[in-house]
């Protein structure tokens, strides 16, 4: 029971703001006699995907020669078919525009649908070697299954996959063929990072401007800025060209900024803020690398004070808008 | 608490509800603007990414500030423990200037404050019983989990912290794991924290975030009961692999009292000033 919202229904009522059948509704409500367990729900089936998936992983780790190979893959690949079907049979038709979901259950189907899509693919590049030294390319493969799949079935957790395995496929690339030249190629890493990330944020632009899924603009929007900001400050804390990466991040930072305090974007301009933070902080500690002296620490203490001030009057200033 | 903070925390609480029924379609829009100039709520109270933005930034302004004073004086760890506790006593102090402040109480700055002002405290606690009173490693362990423990719970009693709530009741299992018998120990006190939280869930008469910490407490001594029964666990030992690792060399009763006097303390400077959440139940609805 909320004791105060109880109290409040009870004098609400005695002043007639509230009639008495909508008091007699939010009592029960109040008093927990009608609870909703959505969220419950839905965090159960999160993690019952999660655990199936996983409890399929390690079964099939240890008795995969018991079963064999072709049983597990073709097991696999019809627990996808079968979970695949159920999604298309029981989804709304696509449409651009944000589509409800039929049931709760809907979107953790899909999910543990692809996520054994995946396990499936990798099993068998891993027992029957189908792209060898090109395994990567599965990434691709399943990110591209995963674009398709957010947009037909208008999934957001399934696009964030989407996002995060197509950023693996380059990062993992790049880092296997560095590896195998006998170099650790940080700089490339990071140009596919700043290049995925404003690949998504364009995508994010152009899902708001064209209207085309404009609810996928944050998902887009945010890994984008991830990718971007974060590649552009692990230039910063290289040791080489450091500046012109400081340059860059600094403008793009700033950008960011302007542009979500005009949009009103809270989670865009916190991306910002501590992406110049990270940024001011390395240039303040630039002069002072070898010296054992307090000012660095003082001076990154006061660039906090003045981040938070830009944080209070540009939250005062977004309020208002 | 301090009673004005408890009378918005119920305003918002109100508030929260009357948006939750607008939402829903079941109240109109003039019904909607009675409720809120019914429970008028002076808080300034911005969304979860701005108060963990906010958060973050204090934190970073605090240990940058600590770093500097530390880097430029160099103490010895005698000397480092008394900046520890100093920059802990300004962090409370700015807490609790914050939490009277409607602008400021709700934005994060005032939770940051004080989560670096017990953590700074205990850090400095922990330096204090095994560097400069040289008290074994277990033994100043245990007394800096009893510290820890109780500093946690006067921080959730003062400033109505479910997450301070939460960290008491770890430290206190952490503790109690320690002991021997842990796991019958875990077993009863789990028990008895249920027993003491349940009829505080629905109690009027506590703030609503003092509610709120009695949901965690509750929480906590589920686990905990769970925890050690749980085959599992009894099979790993994860229980017993958390007793001390030697036999003591050092009594632990004089760390023990250490910790009990540095954080009776704050404490009961917390208590002191707590004005009673009692005489403010059912204001709301009055």
């Amino acid at each position: 029971m909320n004791p105060d919202v109880v109290a409040a229904i009870a004098r609400l009522r005695s002043e007639h703001v509230l009639s008495s059948e909508q008091a007699a509704r939010f009592n029960r409500v109040a008093r927990r006699h009608l609870v909703s367990v959505r969220v419950e729900v839905r965090a159960l089936l999160y993690v019952g995907v999660l655990l199936l998936t996983s409890g399929v992983g390690l079964f099939v780790v240890e008795h995969h020669k018991d079963i064999g190979r072709w049983a597990i893959a073709t097991s696999l690949a019809f627990a996808a078919v079968a979970c695949l079907v159920w999604v298309a049979r029981s989804a709304p038709p696509f449409a651009w525009s944000e589509v409800e979901s039929p049931s709760v259950a809907f979107d953790y189907i899909l999910l543990l649908s692809l996520l054994l899509v995946a396990s499936d693919l990798a099993y068998v590049e891993a027992q029957f070697t189908v792209l060898g030294p090109r395994w990567v390319h599965h990434l691709l493969v399943v990110g591209i299954v995963y674009v398709l799949a957010a947009y037909r079935w208008d999934s957001r957790v399934v696009l964030g996959l989407a996002l995060g395995t197509l950023a693996a496929w380059r990062g993992v690339s790049v880092s296997l063929l560095a590896d195998s030249l006998g170099t650790r190629d940080a700089d490339a890493l990071r140009a596919n990072a700043v290049v995925f990330g404003v690949l998504y944020v364009v995508a994010a632009f152009l899902s708001a401007r064209l209207d085309r899924k404009a609810h996928f603009e944050e998902v887009f929007g945010n890994a984008g800025l991830l990718l971007l900001l974060g590649g552009l400050a692990s230039g910063v804390m290289s040791e080489r060209d450091w500046e012109l990466w400081l340059v860059a991040l600094l403008v793009v930072a700033g950008a960011v900024i302007w542009i979500s305090f005009r949009f009103g974007r809270s989670m865009y301009f916190a991306e910002g803020v501590l992406a110049a933070y990270v940024g001011l902080v390395r240039l303040v500690f630039a002069p002072f690398a070898y010296a054992m002296t307090g000012t660095p620490l003082l001076l990154a203490a006061l660039l906090g004070v003045a981040a938070l001030a830009l944080v209070f009057v540009a939250h005062k200033r977004m309020s208002a808008l | 608490m301090r009673p004005e903070s408890i009378t918005w925390e119920r305003a918002a609480e109100v508030r929260a509800a009357a948006d939750g029924w607008r939402r829903a379609g079941a109240i109109d829009g003039p019904t909607h603007d009675a409720i809120r100039r019914a429970y008028p709520d002076p808080c300034v109270t911005p969304s979860a990414v701005w108060r963990v933005l906010t958060a973050v930034m204090v934190t970073i302004v605090v240990l940058c500030a600590l770093g500097a004073v530390a880097v430029t004086t160099r103490p010895r760890e005698p000397g480092f423990t008394v900046l520890l506790w100093l920059f802990g006593a300004a962090c409370v102090v700015a807490t609790e200037y914050m939490e009277a402040s409607p602008r400021l109480a709700r934005r994060g700055v005032a939770g940051a404050a004080s989560s670096c002002g017990i953590v700074l405290f205990l850090a400095g606690l922990g330096l204090f019983l095994h560097v400069v009173l040289a008290i074994g490693g277990d033994a100043a362990f245990d007394a800096l989990l009893l510290a820890s423990a109780l500093t946690w719970a006067a921080g959730a009693w003062r400033w109505g912290s479910p997450l301070f709530a939460g960290l008491s009741a770890a430290s206190l299992f952490v503790l109690l794991a320690r002991l021997p018998f842990g796991r019958v120990v875990w077993v009863i006190v789990g028990s008895a924290l249920v027993g003491l939280a349940t009829p505080r869930l629905d109690d009027g008469a506590l703030a609503p975030s003092h509610r709120r910490a009695a949901t965690v407490v509750l929480l906590a001594g589920i686990a905990a009961v769970y925890v050690a029964l749980n085959v599992y666990s009894l099979d790993q030992g994860a229980l017993e692999s958390l007793r001390r690792f030697a036999p003591q060399r050092v009594p632990s009763t004089a760390a023990f009292a250490v910790a009990a006097v540095a954080t009776a303390g704050p404490a009961s400077t917390f208590m002191g000033r707590h004005s009673g959440s009692s005489d403010e139940a059912g204001n709301v609805g009055s």
